[in-house]
């Protein structure tokens, strides 16, 4: 059981142990990003998708501070609303990811046998795909869309949720607490979702907060090669794609949303490792 | 040992067939009636049910699975509807184009990963250990069309140093040949290069402060014998592990990078299939490109196993 007290102590927080430095500063980035992401619209100079058509492929300026792209839209404008859709995608498929592998990772773990063998198996089957390419065949099948691709990216990280579960439950299940509930002969459901989950949600809140930057470049991935994002939407992975053309005569329509996508996955990465460590207590021995 | 690699190739085997299943299954119920398509749009009726018998669509998917599987296995992997032409011959000559790509990536992301890694290691929290996490950090965080497209920026734009894109073959000329390789290695070996140098740091790191060590340097061993016989030998072991890991990187990295570049390998050659339908180019592409990856796990997975005594005297 973790130790200390306070209101976060069930989630292994303990209040004397320091706040990691790298927590701090990736969550101020990605709060940054998160109130961007918010506002969007309403802090962007320009509506994202309007042309100005004598404006085309024009350089920074006071008008247009990062230069607009082929249509004359305004670069700053579009990528501070494309902020929403990495968002969107980095943690509407971590969300689907842990709604699907959290419970198939407690029957993998705890329910031994013919059911947990199974889920296994097929999570081997999903692992033996190139996440790119297991992607590209769930896409395959209907016209693109932002929302396919963040369920299909979703699909494509089940797996490692339900391994880390599965390998935190199966630690847990043999834990005195546990034993006492089964010997008190409460039910599976409760054991699982009263006793196990409770205490096997730190490794799984890590693993999901490094997900969400693999989830994020995967999707931007997909927009690239056209199976995600639609025109005129302003992904950033989208935008990339568009610039390619024209990438001599205007670099900032690629450099400005590949900068914007390097700061949030920046500002996640050190969140989720700052996570690690304080949640952690492996870690926090190794630092010590 | 046999009984391992024995064990193992069996299940391979069995995942393999379980996944020629799924990818059959979804390219099935994917929409547009392949007769329609093959036969044009403003086909009639008749013409598509045509279609439909010589394609063979009007027989239950059973059989239609047993057929396709079959004929696989033979290595007639059927027609592009597309392209009309043998698919066989197109997957060959796309799928020899990204082995390039990827042999080249993986032995420099091998060989510049770890000697990052042992140089971080070695210089623990100094100057040069902060630079390898510098650069490797950035490698990681921008997904890799991204520096595909800054470096075709750089060397291809300002520098006019290198192609931006495209392929020649070999045999036009093996200078212009390599200079359309330079750019997608590099981008592939940059956007790859952080696992395995961290990994490697933190396991060297980790034998560095082993007992074994300490006795090596306690019996006066030279720092150069005990680094690279005793420390850097079995820091390797979990390094093998994430190369494996790193093949599946390089095949969906290959994809994108193909499109970056305009590199007509495999994944230039599925996205181009998805996006046209084309049905059996799909089917065969895609599990073509899933064997390899499952073959090169499965000869990670066995070398893992030889190299660690643990497993192989087990």
């Amino acid at each position: 059981m973790p130790e200390g007290s306070g209101p976060f102590a069930r989630l292994g927080f303990d209040a004397r142990r320091e706040v990691p430095s790298n927590l701090i500063a990736g969550g101020s980035v990605l709060g940054v990003v998160v109130i961007v992401a918010a506002l969007g619209p309403a802090i962007a100079p320009y509506p994202f998708d309007e042309m100005h058509i004598r404006h085309r492929l024009e350089g920074p300026s006071l008008e247009f501070l990062l230069g607009t792209d082929q249509y004359g839209r305004d670069v700053l404008s579009r990528t501070l609303v494309g902020a929403r859709l990495s968002l969107f995608m980095g943690f509407a498929a971590t969300a689907l990811s842990v709604a699907v592998g959290v419970p198939l990772g407690l029957i993998a773990g705890y329910a031994r046998g013919a059911g947990g063998e199974l889920v296994m198996r097929a999570m081997d089957v999903l692992m033996s795909f190139p996440p790119i390419l297991l992607g590209l065949l769930i896409l395959a099948l209907t016209p693109p869309s932002l929302w396919k691709a963040a369920v299909a990216v979703g699909i494509v990280y089940v797996p490692v949720i339900v391994r880390v579960t599965r390998s935190v439950t199966l630690g847990l299940a043999q834990e005195e607490f546990i034993l006492a509930a089964r010997a008190r002969g409460e039910r599976t459901w409760y054991v699982l979702l009263a006793e196990i989950l409770p205490n096997a949600w730190p490794p799984i809140i890590v693993e999901a907060s490094l997900r969400v930057t693999f989830a994020i470049l995967l999707g931007a991935a997909l927009s690239f090669l056209g199976m995600g994002a639609q025109p005129p939407s302003s992904d950033w992975g989208l935008m990339i794609s568009d610039a390619r053309p024209f990438i001599n005569e205007a670099p900032w329509m690629a450099l400005v949303p590949g900068l914007a996508m390097c700061i949030t996955v920046v500002g996640i990465n050190l969140f989720g490792e700052g996570l690690r460590e304080l949640l952690d207590p492996r870690f926090a021995r190794w630092r010590s | 040992m046999l009984l391992y690699v024995a064990k193992r190739v069996a299940y391979i085997a069995v995942i393999i067939v379980v996944m020629s299943m799924l990818v059959f299954a979804i390219t099935q119920i994917m929409p547009g009636d392949v007769a329609r398509l093959v036969a044009g749009q403003f086909a009639s009726d008749d013409v598509v049910e045509a279609v439909r018998q010589r394609l063979g669509l009007d027989r239950p998917l059973v059989v239609q699975y047993w057929d396709w599987a079959i004929s696989f296995v033979q290595g007639d992997f059927g027609r592009s509807l597309i392209m009309e032409r043998p698919i066989a011959g197109v997957v060959a000559e796309a799928l020899s184009r990204s082995a390039v790509l990827a042999a080249v990536s993986f032995v420099l992301v091998a060989i510049i990963g770890i000697a990052l890694g042992v140089i971080a290691a070695v210089h623990h929290n100094r100057p040069i250990d902060h630079a390898v996490s510098i650069f490797t950090y950035v490698g990681i965080s921008v997904p890799e069309f991204f520096w595909g497209i800054v470096l075709i920026l750089v060397f291809a734009g300002t520098f006019g140093l290198l192609p931006a894109g495209g392929y020649v073959p070999i045999g036009d000329g093996f200078w212009s040949w390599l200079s359309h390789l330079v750019l997608p290695t590099a981008t592939l070996t940059f956007t790859l290069i952080a696992h395995v140098s961290r990994l490697t740091r933190s396991s060297m790191l980790e034998t560095l402060r082993s007992n074994y060590v300490k006795n090596a340097r306690a019996k006066g061993l030279p720092e150069r014998v005990v680094l690279m016989r005793h420390a850097l030998r079995n820091a390797l072991l979990p390094t093998i592990t994430v190369l494996a890991i790193d093949v599946g990187w390089l095949i969906g990295g290959i994809v994108v990078v193909e499109s970056v570049f305009s590199y007509p390998g495999m994944g230039r050659l599925l996205v181009f299939a998805i996006e046209r339908h084309d049905l059996p180019l799909i089917q065969a592409g895609i599990l073509i490109v899933t064997v390899v990856y499952s073959v090169a796990n499965l000869i990670a997975d066995l070398l893992y196993a030889y190299l660690n005594p643990k497993i192989r005297y087990a």
